[in-house]
């Protein structure tokens, strides 16, 4: 009944003069932007609007097999509604008709296989990416269930214009909003920290630690958050097509305990240098890599490191933790890095404990700017470790979030145009593989193709951040940041 | 009566030709004079058409009234037509002025004193060009003045409190998001115009509480809905945020004057009054006169006039078009207007001329027959050279990895323009990224004046051959030759190319790099080092005849240091030279007094003066 009655719409249509007869086939993919083809899409995701280019005329089809809808011209934008009633089906299929010179030509036809929900929010930095100077950045979060963005916080608001201030680590826990943090540095500096939906301005720097908090992990289950404190500086290659190279002179790893306002060590040997660290879902493994540098005395510290930074090898490390007691086990190495001439960055451990996905490349730990980071993924169950290459592409992968029910993955790359990184969706499948990458949709393509911002750190929740972008705003120009106390490793 | 109007008529003309003399005066001086001032300001500056340009502009407070200054701010890359359009707008506000305010013939000078604060605000800029955001904001005071007086004249049109107090409430909150704060400005007018027409004390006070309250809401309302400023950029939206260099406050004053003086013009009686129209013959030339002497002193305090600036600016612009005669030139001019010893040549200046010497081929023949120093820049080295030349010096030197850095810095500084579009589009085809440059290209081609230059670059970015042999690419691909190199220039950017160059000698390198290298050598007055780049230059470079400055030098570390120089072959005019320097040396033994001013005069041509009188130059 559904297929005589499509059949009879679809009659209608062609007999109406919308679809183009006497189309030529052609077996090539349309000239599109961005490229939707056989990808895996959420079942509620925006519509996937995009571009085609290099005729005269253009009609898309789109087809669920019960739902159709036909758009006209090269900026192919789905109505809401419409692209719902299309999303209903187990895939929407596509069909591009291109006309050059009065002749009509029938592309290849692709397919949107139509899969599990997706987080429906996802937070990130915009920045300009500059090394040095901030500029204009801002937590936005953005509903990906329509085009609907949102400020979490701009720098703009905490500062005058000849005042820097940086933004950066926003954090989730449990993938809500209520519990949350990102850090302000410089100007008014802390760590802005959202407790049961209170914000409070701390400053996590006491004298027995390197620095203030800064790659975050909050705890699944308790109220502790593990940090690293990383004293970080950078210099600049002269003719390297990686422009930078962000080294830490030191590194180490603390835990916050947020109800005693108390700071600890993790780890901090001061030869290893640590960083990453992330928890497995149940909270009893934390995460993270290390690499042992030793400096001698009689040399600067900076220049030593700086003259050897291709012999910085992360590897992957894990170290077991009792959450009640707080007592930590001994490091155990997770995955030797070293010995392949490679480094491990930003584990992150799929909701089921199932995986862990980590970037890595050549050498060094600020995989952003390194043109050759990888995301691999380990299956923590089966111990295999594989290069994600359905994925990966040959400029920068790097952060990367698991959605709640890890069925997804965004990660941000710079594969658009080599410079500014943009974000991606893919689907894992049950022989855990990934689908074919897709950026998130756009109202209009091309005029995201030419923003010249990066997307960083993005986060999946599943709840809007309710806060007003001010209340972090007055929060921040404050100047007062509570301070922590640092409580001594135990003899025990 | 008829009498007093002819005094007022003839006081009336008079003050119009005055005012027309003064606007071609002002034509002249900003088209002929800080020709080349109009043109940084512009490549520091952007427009795109593009509705992304536009939507990003209008979604901050003042946002058109940015938009509007930023289309015209484009036209100064022709300095002669921004000018015109600058001038032809200042007499437009000043006409506007006048027939809002209704003003006498022989009052008419207080119409002209918008304009000429509005000429003040962006006169004053001097070296905050390189802090701020530019794009616009030398139109910004004159469009922002039209906007509010424009306001003021439809206003006065309406003669109903009921519709005055209503318009007043419109225009505030649709003014303030297109003209930020004079938008506000008008309401202020507006209020002050109505609460002296309305006849009842109650109705007065009742207006203004109102009015008052709607220019006090509307920015508060705007922070709040729109979220992206502090407060204070609220209030102050449309107006520059001036760094604190020297002179900012004489800056900030004609931006603080403008509103203020808006809101004079209507309070005061200067209106068409016939029975006050009596004033003697005396008053309608004196006042208006002293007026004038007053706003002509004022704009010229307000002026940054400062003659290194203005051949920084040239010297820019030329380096820019790869005109490297045109830095000298610049110099030239610049020794030529200040043969004195004392009025040295900004370390800015220093450098683009030896890089122009270098791009030429003439370093060597050169280099010291123009002087070296660091003349103080009127903005109290507070401005590092990194920011005021860093990408331009990079690239040209080689090292394009360091010029798109900085081209990024400049845009997470000031905001995209024009200049670090260009840089970051050749610095990426240089290194071989085409991808990269594509994204430059494309926004370079959603302008008026860089569309050309762009599409060349998308063929020259496809074309490796054509690439390398356009002039923009030629003389930087040699520089290139050498390995990467891990390091920090620190924001001192004269250091950091003298490292570079001089630091090499191990490298397989091109001739261009050694000619360079030698050049840097030869400032750290060091013989070892000059000795071996002299090797490692003569050897790659098939030179006929040794440049003077590296004869002088040869001479000089040849009698210092146990190195035999009597291999090389001197000119005549050199050794006859070095001969006379030396009895020159003995009866001169004094390095100070009329000694020096002695070695000045005869010596200042060679590399003996600098080794021994160009001294504690430092960098920043």
């Amino acid at each position: 009944m559904r297929k005589a009655a499509l059949l009879i719409s679809l009659v209608l249509v062609v007999c109406c003069g919308r679809i183009p007869q006497n189309a030529t086939f052609s077996d090539a993919l349309p000239d599109m932007a961005p490229d939707y083809s056989e990808t895996v899409i959420p079942a509620n995701i925006a519509p996937l609007c995009f571009n085609i280019t290099g005729a005269d005329k253009y009609v898309t089809i789109f087809s669920n097999g019960t739902y159709q809808y036909i758009a006209k011209g090269s900026c192919v934008n789905i109505p809401m509604r419409k692209w719902r009633k299309l999303l209903e089906g187990a895939s929407v299929s596509v069909c591009v008709f291109t006309e050059n010179g009065g002749k009509w030509t029938r592309h290849k036809e692709f397919k949107m296989t139509v899969s599990d929900q997706i987080d429906r929010y996802v937070s990130y930095r915009l920045i300009p990416p500059s090394y040095q100077y901030f500029g204009q950045m801002s937590l936005r979060q953005r509903d990906l269930s329509s085009f609907n963005e949102r400020l979490i916080y701009s720098n703009a608001m905490g500062q005058d214009k000849d005042k820097e201030q940086c933004i950066n680590c926003h954090h989730f826990r449990n993938y809500k909003t209520d519990n949350m943090q990102f850090h302000v540095r410089i100007f008014n500096g802390g760590t802005i920290l959202v407790r049961d939906g209170e914000p409070q301005k701390i400053n996590l720097k006491t004298d027995s630690t390197l620095s203030a908090g800064v790659y975050p992990a909050w705890h699944p289950t308790h109220n502790l958050i593990a940090y690293s404190v990383n004293n970080t500086t950078q210099r600049f290659h002269t003719a390297d097509r990686d422009r930078v190279e962000v080294l830490d002179i030191e590194s180490d790893l603390i835990l916050y305990d947020i109800d005693n306002n108390e700071v600890s060590i993790i780890e901090n040997d001061s030869d290893q240098f640590e960083c990453f660290p992330a928890w497995a879902p149940d909270g009893r493994t934390l995460y993270y890599v290390s690499t042992g540098l030793a400096v001698p005395d009689s040399v600067d510290r900076a220049e030593y490191l700086y003259a050897n930074y291709d012999r910085f090898h992360y590897n992957l490390y894990s170290k077991s933790f009792d959450p009640d007691t707080k007592k930590w086990g001994e490091p155990q190495m997770v995955l030797d890095a070293y010995s392949i001439n490679r480094s491990i960055t930003l584990p992150r451990v799929s909701p089921d404990g199932r995986y862990l996905v980590f970037t890595m490349a050549r050498h060094g730990v600020f995989h952003i700017w390194h043109t050759d980071a990888d995301l691999y993924m380990i299956d923590l169950r089966a111990g295999t470790v594989r290069p994600l290459r359905e994925i990966n592409s040959n400029e920068v992968e790097s952060y990367h979030s698991w959605s709640s029910n890890g069925k997804w993955m965004v990660f941000s790359s710079r594969r658009g145009d080599s410079n500014h990184t943009r974000l991606y969706l893919t689907h894992l499948d049950d022989d855990g593989h990934f689908s074919k990458p897709f950026p998130i949709p756009q109202e209009d393509p091309e005029r995201e193709a030419e923003m010249m911002m990066s997307y960083n750190i993005p986060e999946f929740t599943v709840e809007p951040v309710s806060i007003p972008a001010h209340k972090f705003g007055r929060l921040i120009r404050k100047s007062h940041a509570r301070g922590v106390t640092f409580r001594p490793k135990s003899k025990d | 009566m008829s009498r007093h109007i002819y005094k007022s008529t003839k006081s009336g003309w008079f003050f119009q030709i005055l005012t027309l003399i003064l606007a071609l005066a002002i034509w002249l001086i900003l088209a002929f004079r800080y020709g080349n001032w109009l043109i940084r300001l512009e490549t520091k500056s952007l427009f795109l058409y593009t509705t992304e340009f536009l939507t990003n502009n209008i979604s901050t407070a003042g946002g058109m009234l940015t938009y509007i200054s930023a289309f015209l701010t484009q036209f100064l890359h022709l300095p002669a037509l921004g000018a015109a359009l600058w001038v032809s707008g200042a007499l437009f506000l000043s006409y506007l002025t006048f027939k809002t305010f209704r003003l006498t013939s022989n009052r008419q000078i207080f119409a002209v004193i918008p304009s000429a604060l509005a000429l003040a605000a962006v006169t004053g800029l001097g070296y905050q060009i390189f802090l701020i955001d530019c794009s616009g904001w030398f139109f910004e005071p004159l469009v922002g003045s039209i906007a509010a007086i424009s306001g003021i004249n439809i206003f006065q049109r309406l003669s109903s409190l009921k519709f005055r107090l209503a318009a007043i409430i419109i225009w505030t909150l649709a003014g303030f998001p297109l003209f930020g704060l004079y938008a506000l400005t008008a309401t202020m007018a507006m209020i002050l115009l109505t609460a002296k027409h309305t006849p009842t004390p109650f109705k007065r006070i009742l207006s203004a509480v109102l009015s008052c309250a709607t220019v006090a809401i509307t920015p508060f309302l705007w922070y709040n809905i729109f979220t992206t400023e502090t407060i204070t950029g609220a209030y102050t939206a449309g107006l520059p945020y001036l760094a604190n260099l020297p002179r900012a406050t004489l800056c900030r004053l004609p931006y603080f004057l403008i509103p203020l003086y808006i809101m004079v013009l209507a309070l005061l009686p200067l209106q068409k009054n016939n029975n006050n129209d009596g004033s003697s013959s005396h008053q309608s030339i004196v006042i208006p006169g002293i007026i004038t002497v007053i706003t002509v002193a004022f704009n010229y305090i307000c002026w940054f006039n400062d003659p290194l600036y203005r051949t920084e600016c040239k010297m820019a612009t030329a380096v820019d078009n790869l005109d490297w005669q045109g830095v000298l030139d610049a110099e030239n001019d610049f020794e030529t207007h200040n043969p004195d010893r004392t009025a040295e040549p900004s370390r800015p200046m220093v450098l683009y001329r030896n890089l122009a010497l270098a791009k030429a081929g003439s370093e060597g023949k050169m280099a010291y027959r123009f002087r070296d120093g660091q003349g103080e820049q009127k903005c109290a080295r507070k401005l590092p050279l990194i920011h005021q030349c860093g990408k331009e010096l990079y690239y040209h030197y080689g090292l394009s990895n360091y010029s798109f850095r900085w081209s990024m810095e400049e845009v997470a500084r000031q905001g995209q323009s024009n200049g670090t579009l260009k840089y970051q589009v050749m610095s990426s085809i240089v290194s071989g990224d085409s991808k990269r440059a594509a994204t430059y290209i494309k926004q370079l081609k959603h302008t008026l004046f860089y569309r050309k230059w762009a599409k060349r670059q998308e063929l020259l970015a496809k074309d490796i051959k054509k690439m390398q042999n356009a002039g923009e690419y030629a003389s930087v691909l040699p520089l290139m030759c050498i390995g990467n190199e891990l390091a920090m220039d620190h924001k001192i950017i004269e250091v950091f190319l003298a490292n570079h160059f001089t630091t090499r000698l191990q490298e397989r390198t091109t001739p261009e790099f050694d000619r360079i290298a030698l050049q840097f050598a030869l400032s750290h007055k060091q013989p070892a080092l000059f000795w071996n780049h002299l090797v490692k230059y003569l050897h790659s470079n098939n030179v006929s005849e040794i440049p003077v400055a590296y004869q002088e030098a040869a001479l000089l570390y040849g009698a210092l240091t146990d190195i035999p120089s009597n291999q090389l072959q001197y000119s005549n005019e050199v050794l006859r030279r070095w001969n006379e320097f030396q009895d020159f040396a003995e009866n001169h033994p004094n390095n100070n007094g009329e000694d020096l001013d002695e070695y000045y005069r005869c010596y200042n041509d060679t590399y003996w003066y600098f080794h021994y009188f160009v001294s504690g130059i430092t960098t920043y």
